[in-house]
Formats: structure tokens, C-alpha cells, sequence
């Protein structure tokens, strides 16, 4: 029985197909039959098209959209089409005129990981047996410190391959990427689904983190840049930059990492600020609610000398438009007052005590290495060397100008130094500029501002890997012979407490939890076994020796009570 | 996260007192969030509000409580948590009639001496 197909779009798909040399509906035409039913009222061809291939849609999203606008003889033509045509189809294909006939449940992937049905009840579907599945909420990932690859594990495929799993905070609409990892360490290739069956509508907007984005003045105009590999917003998520000083409206869409799309050129030039908002398409569709501002570096900053551009501040010293609270201030002091040491480390207003941590050790163990890490110019910029992952063979270099915020009276908010002159033309500036280049390299002041393990600092200052140890997992023996022999070596060493929810055992003890201490060596008085520690606030210790300058020695008994971890490098 | 303590000149001013006291009874106790076990520091989490009851033995400055008294304190979610037998100054505020343990550690944020000079300096008697 010949086919009577009514549609004149699906009609001249048909005859496309049959008039190819190979005529198959495919994953990707299939587009064109899905655009010819979800056309109507809402949508054109033209635009139900554009909106199928839009960046980050899901095949969920496709089929409702489809679905909305599929008449009675649009299903008719489709029945022939799988029934009658006789023509060769994708699986994927195939499966969306089945779950657009009723036939069949829409399958939202297949291939090596297939989500099944909603999200209500965690995340359920089917790897090969074995397979770890890997998963990470691309929409709430941007306002957080991750990296694409920065994944949780949700689960492990059972014996059928049926694997079930959850993850915090995920709500409707969420953007969740998946992939599996099997037992030799490779990966399949990522999995996007949009959560649903967890509320009755999406109402959380996607996100756009601000604090990553750089902005340039150029030739052209103003550039627009990040690190691709975080996600900067939500895939398909549409991002306004406004002009403020001259109104201009520009609007880009996020493409299927969350990164803005590559070579993203804005009117206007240094000194402009940009108002900011974005829209997931069902929230802020209007762009009223704005997220914040940017500034473009340049312009009069009365800076005297080459202006290099500043990492950004941490969020807790940003103002609701995006602005720093605190002024810049160019440092001259020498980079060194003698040999460096753990005394001069002063951690500032901000949440990386793992980091003067850090440094205060390599000072007590490896001072040459820390005059070795940062150069002066000739420009008078500063150039600050690590090695990425703590590989010798791949140092980064990072340009820094001697510029620091500074507080009211005049003090760097951020790291400082302790033990002479703070003013801009004496205080001692290799901590605060090696902390500098750290952020800049890292992202901002908030990339590295909430926590961090001393350990991978240490290994990126010496290049040299990292290790760990939990101090409940040895015995205080082990402990103290690891720490003395690293110590005699040269090797530095640093320490982390517990967590914040166990608070309650530090307070009056002098040590804090889910913080950072430099170890610097052991010692025996009158029988006794103790660890010596110093805060890399400079201040606040065990004890009470008077000082007060974060020094201290503690039992080693005590040591394995108040610590969880000790960092070492191998 | 581990911040080092606010500078004493930034949280006098908006002091009602300070006293030295001891913790006799947690009062209240919010649920706290359990947190997994990571070689990370400085993350920014917090220990869960609580409602405590000190017991004053001596007003450093302002009129918050007498000494000898039993004073009820919110402790807010922050950076440390206390537990009874915990002693040292506390700098307090009030807000709508609730007193208010002020300080990122509380009772270990700052020695009593360097509280003391610093109301002294603001003319807080």
C-alpha cells in the first residue's frame, strides 16, 4: 500500500531520502522530521530547527518540543514512516517517532551510559557491568570551583549493568553530566541529561560565575575570556553584557561545556564597566535580575609604571555590582629582607591558610628554593615560577605587577608579611606576590580563597609530587620518625586539623579546625614527644608561651588528637 | 574556613560588652552538618548555631551582664562550636533583646588583655 503522507516538510524528507544513494533517517536528520512536527502555532520550521540544535538541548528537550506541536496526520505520516518507508534508521532516530507515536519510552541516550526514566528517585540507568559512573551538575558547578572534570561518583554498574545513584542538591531543570570509567581508567564520552521529576517546574536560573571571566581592552574592542576548562555558566545558557557607559546589548550563548564561545569580542574599551545577567530560558528570560558587574582593566588608575592585570578579588570583597571594596596599592619594597623564613608567612582575609601554610614550610626547609621561584624584571614586574602537578618539566611562569588591595589603613588585605615595615616602599613583598601569582594563575583571589590542600602547593612550589598521610592511620612512632627524617632532608612538611563540624574539640586548645599549619620539626624534653607547628596567621597557638607569634610545640599525644593529616612530597 | 580573627578595632565598636565567663549548659543545639573527611583546609563551612548559657565571672567593659550572672547567649553558625567547661573573654552584642556571641572564634579570638585595651581605647567602660 503506498504511503499518503500529508506534511509537505516530512513529504520532502521522503523523497530526499529516496533520491539519496543512501537513504536512511539518521541521529542527525532526524532533526529535519522533528522541526516538520514541532512546527505551529509556536514555532516555525525555521525556528523549531534552530531551537532542536541549540547548545546543551537534550534529546528530553527535543521530544517535548517536537511532541508540543505533532498534529494527528503529522502522527499519521510518522506511523508510515516507521511502518511503510522501508527506509534504514538509527536507533536514536527510530526511537524518537516510537516515543512520538506512543510505541515506546523516549530513551535518552544510547551507547555505552543510558539514563532510564526520571530523576525523582536519584539517577538510575544502564553501563556495562562494572563501569563507575561519574557525574557532575553542570548548573550549580559554575558558581563552585570545579572543573569539568571535577565529577563525583554516583555509582557502579551491578552485574546486569543497572547502576543507581544520587547527588546533592539537584533540582529540575539541572544540566547533569555523565560518563562512565571503567576499571583500566578510561572514559566514555560525556552524557548530558536535564534533571526532571524532582519539582513541578524549573525555577533555579543558571548561573554565571564573574569571577572568572576576564575582560580585555583590544584593537577590536573588549575581550571576553576564561579558563574552558570550568565552566563559566549553564550549556545553552543565554549571557547579557551591557555596556554601561554606552547602553550596547550583547547576547551569547554558552555552549556545550558552560564556556563562552571562543574569540567573544564586546564594544567598548578600558575603563567600561559591563552589567551581566543570564537566563536559562525559563528563568530571567528578561534579563532584569543582573548578576553583577565588570570592569575592563585600563583607564586612569593613577598607577604609575607597567599596569599588568590583577586577579580578581574574593567574593566576600566584592560589592553586589561586581566592584572591589578595596583599592590598589603599588608595592616597591625589596622582595627579600635576608633568608626567607616562616616568620615573615602572614595568611590574610582570605580562605587559604593551606597556602602561607605552605610557604612557611618550604621557608623553614628550602628557603633557597623560594629566591629561586621569583624574579624581579627589569619593568619592575615580578616573575613567579611553579611547576604544574608538581612536574619539574612543565613550569608555569606568571607575570605579576607589584600591585596589592589594600586595606583602609593602608596594610595588604590579602597575604602579608610579618616582622618588619608594612608600608608600600618597605615591606618585605615575596609572600604576598608569590600569593598573587598563585591567584592569577589559579583564576582570582576566590579560585584559591575557599580552601586547598598544602600538599599540592607545596608540589607546585618544588615541583615535586605529593603525599599524604592521615595521622589516626600510624602510629605516633611512625609519626614523629617521618616528620624528623623529612624535616633533616629538607623536605617540608605541613599538617591539617579536622573538619568544621567537629569544632567543638579545639576551642580553648589554641588550634583551629579546617586549617592549615606548617610542621616544622619534633622534639624530645624530658621524655616527652612533641611537634613543632607554627599558624600561618602568625598568631593564635597552643599553649600560651606569651609571644603570640603562632609558634608552638605540642605532645605529640596531642598532635594525633587535634590533627587529621600530615602533607609530605615523595 | 580559617580565617585568621577580625581585627579587634573592626568589632569593638558594635560591642555591647565583654565578659570573662565560662559555658555551664549548651542550651540549644542546631543539627550539624556532617562533613566528609578531605585533605582540603580553609573550606568554607560552618559549625552550627547554638544557644548557650555562661556564667560571668568578670565584665571586662560594658553592662551586658553582671558579674556572678547566668546570661544566655546565641552562639551563631560560624567557625567554632562550644561545649560546657569552655571558658575565655566573651565580646557580646545585643540584637531585639538577644545577646550575641561576637567574634569569628569566639571566646578564643582574642586574649583579654587585647580586648580590654581596645574598648579602653574607644572610651567603653
Amino acid at each position: 500500500m503506498p504511503m499518503r503522507i500529508a506534511d509537505t516538510r516530512i513529504r520532502q524528507f521522503v523523497s530526499t531520502q529516496q533520491s539519496s544513494p543512501a537513504p536512511r533517517i539518521s541521529d542527525a536528520n532526524v532533526i529535519d522530521l522533528l522541526a516538520a512536527v514541532g512546527d505551529g502555532s509556536r514555532h516555525s520550521f525555521d525556528s523549531a530547527k534552530a531551537a532542536l540544535t541549540k547548545p546543551g538541548i537534550t534529546r528530553a528537550q527535543q521530544f517535548e518540543l517536537a511532541k508540543a506541536g505533532l498534529s494527528k496526520s503529522e502522527k499519521s505520516d510518522l506511523g508510515q514512516l516507521l511502518d511503510q518507508s522501508g527506509l534504514a534508521m538509527d536507533v536514536g532516530a527510530k526511537n524518537f517517532l516510537e516515543a512520538l507515536l506512543g510505541r515506546a519510552p523516549l530513551q535518552e541516550t544510547f551507547g555505552p551510559l543510558t539514563i532510564t526514566g526520571d530523576q525523582k528517585n536519584g539517577i538510575q540507568g544502564l553501563a556495562k557491568p562494572g563501569q563507575i559512573i561519574e557525574a557532575i551538575n553542570l548548573t550549580t558547578a559554575p558558581a563552585g570551583r570545579l572543573h569539568l572534570t571535577d565529577t563525583q561518583v554516583i555509582g557502579t554498574a551491578d552485574a546486569s549493568g543497572k547502576f543507581s545513584g544520587t547527588m546533592p542538591d539537584v533540582r529540575e531543570g539541572d544540566m547533569i553530566r555523565l560518563r562512565t570509567r571503567a576499571a583500566d581508567g578510561s572514559t566514555s564520552d560525556w552524557l548530558t541529561i536535564q534533571a526532571k521529576g524532582l519539582e513541578t517546574s524549573d525555577t533555579r536560573n543558571a548561573v554565571v560565575n564573574l569571577e572568572r571571566m576576564d575582560l580585555a581592552a583590544t584593537a577590536t574592542g573588549v575581550s571576553v575570556t576564561h579558563n574552558t576548562g570550568r565552566p563559566i555558566s549553564e550549556p545553552g545558557a543565554q549571557l547579557r553584557f551591557v555596556n554601561v557607559r554606552t547602553g550596547e546589548k550583547v547576547d551569547v550563548t554558552a555552549n556545550q561545556n558552560g564556556s563562552i564561545p571562543e574569540g567573544l569580542t564586546l564594544p567598548g574599551k578600558a575603563g567600561d564597566e559591563f552589567k551581566v545577567s543570564v537566563s536559562d530560558g525559563k528563568n530571567n528570560t528578561t534579563h532584569a535580575s543582573v548578576t553583577g558587574s565588570l570592569k575592563v582593566p585600563g583607564g586612569s588608575t593613577g598607577i604609575v609604571g607597567v599596569d599588568l592585570p590583577d586577579p580578581k578579588m574574593h567574593a566576600h570583597e566584592l560589592n553586589a555590582d561586581g566592584t572591589p571594596k578595596y583599592k590598589l596599592e603599588r608595592f616597591t619594597g625589596p622582595l627579600f629582607v635576608n633568608e626567607p623564613t616562616p616568620g615573615d608567612v602572614r595568611q590574610g582575609a582570605i580562605g587559604n591558610c593551606y597556602f602561607p601554610a605552605a610557604m612557611a614550610a618550604v621557608a623553614h626547609t628550602s628557603p633557597a628554593a623560594l629566591k629561586d621561584m621569583i624574579k624581579q624584571n627589569a619593568d619592575g614586574t615580578y616573575t613567579v615560577r611553579f611547576y604544574e602537578n608538581g612536574n619539574k618539566s612543565r613550569p608555569v611562569e606568571v607575570k605579576v605587577d607589584g600591585d596589592l588591595y589594600v586595606r583602609s589603613f593602608g596594610g595588604p588585605i590579602y597575604g602579608g608579611s610579618l616582622g618588619g615595615p608594612t608600608t608600600k616602599d618597605q615591606m618585605e613583598l615575596w609572600v604576598p606576590l608569590i600569593e598573587k601569582a598563585y591567584a592569577q594563575w589559579k583564576g582570582s583571589y576566590d579560585t584559591i580563597g575557599n580552601g586547598g590542600s598544602a600538599g599540592r602547593v607545596m608540589s607546585e612550589v618544588l615541583g615535586r609530587s605529593q603525599s599524604y598521610e592521615w595521622v589516626s592511620a600510624g602510629s605516633e612512632q611512625r609519626l614523629f620518625d617521618r616528620i624528623q627524617r623529612d624535616i633533616a632532608r629538607g623536605v617540608p612538611v605541613a599538617a591539617g586539623t579536622h573538619g568544621t563540624d567537629q569544632s567543638a574539640r579545639y576551642t580553648n586548645t589554641g588550634v583551629y579546625a579546617n586549617h592549615a599549619y606548617s610542621v616544622l620539626g619534633v622534639e624530645e624534653k624530658n621524655g616527652e614527644k612533641f611537634v613543632k607547628l607554627r599558624n600561618p596567621w602568625g598568631q593564635s597557638e597552643y599553649g600560651n608561651d606569651g609571644k603570640n607569634d603562632g609558634f608552638f610545640s605540642l605532645p605529640l599525644s596531642k598532635f594525633t588528637e587535634l590533627y587529621a593529616s600530615l602533607y609530605v612530597l615523595n | 574556613m580559617a580565617l585568621p580573627p577580625e581585627p579587634l578595632d573592626e568589632v569593638i565598636p558594635g560591642a555591647d560588652g565583654a565578659v570573662l565567663a565560662t559555658v555551664m549548659r549548651i542550651v540549644e543545639q542546631a543539627p550539624q552538618q556532617q562533613y566528609e573527611r578531605t585533605l582540603e583546609t580553609s573550606l568554607p563551612r560552618t559549625a552550627a548555631r547554638q544557644v548557650v548559657e555562661l556564667k560571668v565571672t568578670k565584665v571586662l567593659f560594658g553592662d551586658v551582664a553582671a558579674s556572678g550572672a547566668l546570661v544566655q547567649c546565641v552562639k551563631p553558625e560560624g567557625a567554632y562550636a562550644l561545649r560546657e567547661g569552655n571558658t575565655g573573654p566573651f565580646v557580646l552584642g545585643k540584637t531585639d533583646g538577644a545577646v550575641e556571641i561576637l567574634g569569628r572564634y569566639g571566646p578564643d579570638t582574642w586574649p583579654e588583655a587585647a580586648v580590654k585595651q581596645a574598648a579602653a581605647q574607644l572610651g567603653k567602660r
